[in-house]
């Protein structure tokens, strides 16, 4: 073998060799899949002829208008609230107005609310308290203004003396009341005091003062004694003093001695005025007046008895001497003094007499001025705090009183009623629609729906055949006491029967009310009722602490937030309307599912009406869309709550009470939107209105208000646990919505998949099916954005014209 | 949870990648690597002169073992082979709890979500080295018989990694927090359950690793029967003693190939064609006395992890080993000389002795396998010049590389061997 055969068969051997080597197979392994949609939006212009109506078409189609519902007008309001849309709202708000003219029943007083009810619980305290304080603080005020009035006295007791005239004794008088006066003002009493009781001195003392100066004039300008003492009666009328009975005697006296004065002209006269005088007269001031002015005729009468002088003053003296001594003794000397002469001198001494006891008086009555200021104001003060309590006592009166001026309306319209009985799906439907109207009210009309809807709010206590027994401790307790309440169909209750829709529908609503009234969000509590000041209702009474809100935004945020979750209470409690449903699709209650300490695993949960206190065996979607759109509203409501300065949430365990009860509320939505989207999804990926639990199967109905309301609940399902899932069922039902219910000849969605020949179009299926479908428009591609438009936007139009 | 009862499960199938008897180990490989061995493929076809002394020095490495041929003959990676994807039907088909997940999963939207949950493969990616250095002392007995005998030295390192690919986890992300059990459930790292696992039930957490120990000190015979100008026929006789690392039922990263007493004979008869040009068909088997082995005994078929307390001593009878192989060998010079070979053969099955522990034939499933390996060998050797003029220290050099081009329950070696023997 030569050496290039040698090396050609060594490369064979290694070609062989390595044409051996082996290969290595590679693996398949890949990424998993995950959920995806299954199907793509049908293109409806392809698959029919001009499928979508004008305007002209719809309005044909809708036929002539009708009468709004509540839930229409809701709808609408909603729509124009997603939409962003002016136009609705005020279409809404128009026909809203409409009804509310005509349907609204059963006014109800201010003074009748429960609100002001829970006003006066709350404030009985609080008033009562305050009420004591202030009566405590005006009797001690009142204390140091009688101590300021003693010190004036003093000063004026050193100054005065009994001899002044009266003239001076006024002056000293307003001295004392400009003084006491000046004391007050510059003291730091009660503002009222300080106020109140300078005004009344200067009011009516010096008033008084001032008359008896003019008195005083006026008295010196009279002659007579007669003349003096009318005036004294005339003034004593005016001024309006009590005399007491022995003044009043005197004066009586004074009178007959001033007529008898004016009656002389003779010296038998003016004797019988002499001896009027005589008898008057205490035996000093007889010595004074009469054995100064004429000896001989003191001794004459000094010598007389009683029975002689009152013969004198009778003038009927029948003794033969008596007579002789009065004709030869007493006449001729009366006359050679001088008659006219005898008749000044008693007029003047009378006068005299008088003026001197006037300031006699006047220096008495001073001197009691003090006291008599005292005493006038401890009576006035007395009045006062009897305000003050009849205030406490008739506080929400006052508060009514208030607010009917404030409101401008007498009462509050209150249910409405379409038919005979007041249905609580209707009364929700306005209560919802009276929120979204604020937006476009101000002034008293703004007020009106403001308060009524917290009136409304809290009056869904009335729908509760517990209703006594909720309120036995006071509208109050009720609150605070997160008990469960259960609202029955109708105010009257005359069927034992409990549906899930009314649950539901007053849970939504009950959260959009918590949205507008939370103190840490805007909205439309932000003005209005929330700035009314109790001084703003009660005028009566002035006081600081009547400058606080009476509708402040935390409480009325706290009566919708403790209403709400008096529902949700409900769903935790043994009665509860909605359940859990296991792996086998066999019912668990709530209650027994958080007591019990081995949880199975639970994926879903539904709900079902009860009559008799028996759960139905079936579950409807429309019931559980409801309870989805409740949840979510309440979820939505609450997000930052840990922001609202509300007293209640600031206790922790409150705090933690609501951190839990949102963690359930995003379960039960998670399971409610579960057991919708694995459970109730039938042939062609459309949902069935009803499961049976009992025979475990569907109804194998299928109606358009269903999908629609599937659809915006798995939504509102996505939207609140961000659960992906729920958005590719909600496409895949709205997809399988558009293949199997738009109808050509209708040019929009048919009612039901068995219908086959549509004439007419209620405008109700259309507000109800835009309304429940804008939710997903922004989700789909801008395809089927545009097809989603094209399908509404006409209908959406011919509706608002 | 039971997550990792699964794994449980998980982790033992690696017992089915183990061969020839040594169960729930990652790999297992016939580490036959002596000079003069019939498996050895520098087949030797010489004997010493008498009274020579022949001192040898073997370096090789053995590697590719991270590839192995299937019951199907197919070449696959290990970490392909032995990884395992978790999705719904795995998961739900061992445990009732992942059931009842799966089945709640379900309940979430249109889509059957718990049938699509995947928490992805698990990849145990290992790379085994061995490397050897072998003194051998061999001596001349007479002119026909050979005698010898070899100290292995083993290195061993094997790098490994745990992998998690491929799962679907994120999109089940977005249920976090509905249920404790399935957050554990997208918690879940495989790789650390797995070796959670393992570590609870008593085995050696798997992690990367590299020790040398002695081998398997083997004696050698080579005797030449038949002997003609252009042919020879020879008898070898390998006899390995268990002095190696003795299995260990705990290191699921083991080589357990050790630690036997074995006798292997192989029949070669060597053909001159020409001058430069031989042909060497050859025959061998080998057989493993049966040893006592403390093992862990599964108690059943699903049992594939068992516990620590199942270890029971039994008796292995190794299954016999055969083949058949032919060599070329081309003298390119006095000088050098190139040998190409390929060798074909079987394993019989292993069998173990009872347990009252659980089932020991489990242990035996998949011990049986198949195998056809190449060789290509070159050497220099001056042992011609120094027979001519004394003036060259007489040694052979060669360098030898060998492969597994195909078999079934075997792993690939792909190796390179090193030798330098010297005569004196």
């Amino acid at each position: 073998m030569t050496t290039i055969q040698k090396y050609r068969l060594l490369a064979l051997v290694f070609s062989v060799m390595l044409s051996c080597a082996p290969s290595v197979q590679d693996s398949e392994n890949k990424k998993p899949l995950t959920p995806e949609l299954q199907t793509n939006d049908v293109a409806l212009q392809q698959m029919h002829k001009n499928p979508f109506a004008t305007v002209g078409f719809a309005l044909k189609k809708m036929g002539p208008k009708k009468n709004y519902t509540q839930k229409n007008i809701q709808n609408l309001f909603e729509i124009g609230q997603l939409l962003k849309d002016q136009n609705a709202n005020e279409k809404a708000a128009f026909y809203l107005n409409q009804q509310e003219s005509v349907a609204l029943k059963n006014n109800k007083a201010f003074a009748e609310t429960y609100y002001l009810q829970l006003v006066e619980e709350q404030t009985k305290n609080t008033l009562k308290k305050s009420v004591s304080e202030v009566e405590k603080n005006i009797l001690a005020d009142t204390d140091r203004i009688e101590k300021m009035i003693s010190d004036s006295a003093e000063i004026l007791a050193d100054q005065s003396r009994p001899d002044q005239s009266l003239k001076e004794q006024l002056a000293l008088a307003e001295d004392l009341i400009s003084n006491i006066v000046d004391k007050i003002q510059s003291s730091d009493v009660f503002s009222e005091l300080k106020i109140q009781i300078p005004e009344k001195l200067n009011a009516e003392a010096k008033s008084f003062l001032a008359n008896v100066q003019s008195f005083d004039l006026e008295f010196s300008k009279m002659q007579t004694l007669t003349e003096k003492l009318n005036l004294m009666t005339e003034y004593l009328k005016k001024l309006e003093v009590q005399i007491d009975a022995d003044y009043l005697a005197a004066f009586k006296t004074g009178q007959e001695l001033g007529l008898s004065i004016d009656r002389i002209t003779d010296p038998q006269n003016t004797l019988q005025t002499l001896a009027l005088t005589w008898k008057m007269l205490t035996v000093e001031e007889r010595i004074q007046h009469f054995q100064s002015a004429n000896q001989s005729l003191y001794e004459l009468f000094n010598k007389k008895s009683d029975e002689d002088i009152q013969c004198l003053i009778d003038g009927n003296c029948t003794g033969l001497i008596s007579k002789l001594v009065l004709k030869i003794g007493v006449y001729p000397e009366i006359e050679k003094y001088g008659v006219e002469k005898i008749k000044a001198d008693l007029n003047q001494a009378a006068i005299g007499f008088l003026s001197g006891k006037i300031n006699a008086t006047a220096f008495e009555k001073i001197k009691e001025l003090p006291e008599t200021i005292k005493s006038r104001i401890r009576d006035s003060v007395e009045k006062n705090i009897g305000l003050v309590q009849d205030f406490k006592n008739k506080f929400k009166f006052n508060l009514a009183e208030g607010l009917q001026k404030k409101l401008k309306t007498e009462s509050l319209g209150f249910y409405i009623t379409s038919n005979a009985e007041v249905e609580l799906q209707e009364q929700i439907a306005l209560m919802s629609n009276d929120l979204y109207s604020i937006q476009g009210l101000d002034g008293s009309e703004k007020l009106v729906k403001q308060f009524g809807l917290i009136e409304k709010v809290i009056s869904l206590v009335d729908f509760s055949n517990q209703q006594k027994k909720l309120l036995r401790n006071g509208l109050s307790n009720y609150l605070k006491n997160p008990t469960e309440i259960f609202l029955m169909s109708t105010l009257k209750n005359t069927t034992n029967t409990l549906l899930v829709k009314d649950q539901a529908a007053a849970l939504k609503f009950l959260s959009l009310m918590v949205t507008a009234t939370a103190d840490w969000k805007s909205g439309p509590f932000d003005s209005g009722l929330t700035e009314i000041r109790a001084q703003d209702l009660i005028s009566d009474f002035k006081s600081d602490q009547l400058n606080q809100s009476v509708f402040p935004k935390t409480e009325l945020f706290n009566i919708c937030f403790a209403n709400a979750v008096k529902i949700l209470k409900q769903i935790q409690s043994e009665k509860s309307l909605v359940y859990l449903v296991n792996n086998n699709n066999e019912r668990v209650a709530i209650s027994d599912y958080l007591s019990g300490k081995n949880h199975p695993t639970v994926a879903l949960a539904a709900a079902s009406d009860q009559k008799n206190n028996r759960s139905m065996n079936v579950t409807k979607v429309a019931d559980l869309a409801l309870m989805i759109d409740a949840l979510s509203a309440f979820s939505q409501a609450t997000k930052g709550i840990e922001n609202s300065q509300s007293q209640i949430l600031k206790d922790p365990e409150i705090k933690l009470q609501i951190e839990n009860a949102n963690k359930n509320i995003e379960l039960l939505v998670l399971t409610l939107a579960n057991f919708i989207s694995s459970q109730m999804i039938g042939p062609k990926n459309l949902v069935d209105d009803a499961y049976d639990f009992e025979t475990k199967s569907l109804s194998q109905n299928y109606q358009l208000s269903n999908q629609v309301a599937a659809i915006s609940a798995l939504i509102q399902a996505y939207e609140t646990t961000g659960i992906h899932i729920y958005l590719l069922s909600a496409k895949e039902l709205y997809y399988s919505t558009n293949r199997n219910y738009f109808d050509q000849q209708l040019k929009f969605y048919k009612n039901s998949l068995s219908e086959t020949k549509t004439v007419e179009i209620n405008k109700d299926d259309v507000l109800n099916s835009l309304n429940h479908l804008i939710s997903i428009r922004k989700y789909l591609n801008l395809t089927s954005q545009v097809q989603f438009d094209r399908i509404f936007e006409n209908w959406y139009v011919a509706i608002l014209l | 949870m039971f997550l990792r009862k699964i794994l449980k499960f998980i982790t033992g199938l690696k017992s089915t990648f183990c061969s020839q008897g040594s169960s729930f180990c990652l790999f297992a490989v016939q580490l036959i690597l002596l000079f003069y061995n019939g498996q050895s493929f520098a087949l030797t076809t010489e004997t010493l002169p008498a009274h020579v002394y022949s001192p040898a020095f073997r370096y090789g490495q053995i590697n590719g073992l991270e590839n192995r041929y299937t019951e199907t003959g197919t070449l696959v990676r290990l970490t392909d082979y032995k990884s395992i994807e978790f999705d719904a039907d795995t998961l739900a088909k061992f445990n009732t709890k992942a059931n009842e997940l799966i089945a709640t999963l379900n309940k979430f939207g249109i889509y059957k979500a718990g049938d699509l949950f995947n928490l992805g493969t698990l990849e145990i990616e290992t790379k085994p080295e061995i490397k050897y250095f072998a003194p051998v002392l061999a001596k001349g007995i007479s002119e026909t018989w050979t005698i010898a005998l070899g100290l292995p030295v083993i290195k061993y390192s094997n790098t490994i990694r745990l992998n998690q690919k491929f799962s679907n986890i994120e999109y089940y992300n977005q249920f976090r927090g509905l249920s404790p059990e399935l957050d554990q459930a997208l918690d879940t790292d495989l790789a650390n359950e797995t070796q959670q696992a393992l570590i609870n039930k008593g085995y050696k957490p798997l992690a990367s690793q590299e020790k040398q120990f002695l081998g398997d000190i083997q004696l050698v015979s080579i005797k030449k029967i038949i002997q003609n100008i252009n042919s020879t026929l020879l008898h070898l006789m390998t006899v390995s003693l268990p002095t190696g690392p003795e299995y260990d039922s705990d290191d699921l990263l083991a080589l357990n190939s050790f630690h036997e007493f074995s006798v292997e004979n192989k029949l070669a008869y060597v053909q001159k064609v020409s001058y430069f040009f031989e042909i060497v068909p050859n025959l061998s088997f080998k057989y493993i006395f049966p040893q006592k082995i403390n093992v862990r005994i599964p108690t059943n078929k699903d049992d594939v992890l068992p516990d620590q307390n199942s270890k029971d001593e039994v008796t292995k009878t190794t299954g016999l080993f055969y083949d058949a192989g032919l060599n070329l060998g081309l003298s390119v010079s006095e000088q050098f000389k190139l040998t190409a070979g390929y060798l074909v053969g079987q394993k019989i099955k292993d069998s173990y002795s009872n347990s009252s522990k659980g089932d020991s034939n489990i242990i035996a499933e998949k011990s049986d396998s198949k195998w056809q390996k190449v060789t290509a060998d070159v050497s220099y050797s001056t042992v011609q010049n120094y027979l001519k003029n004394k003036k060259f220290i007489p040694l052979i050099l060669s360098l030898s590389i060998y492969d597994t081009i195909a078999g079934e329950n075997i792993e690939r070696r792909l190796g390179q061997e090193l030798n330098m023997t010297l005569f004196f």
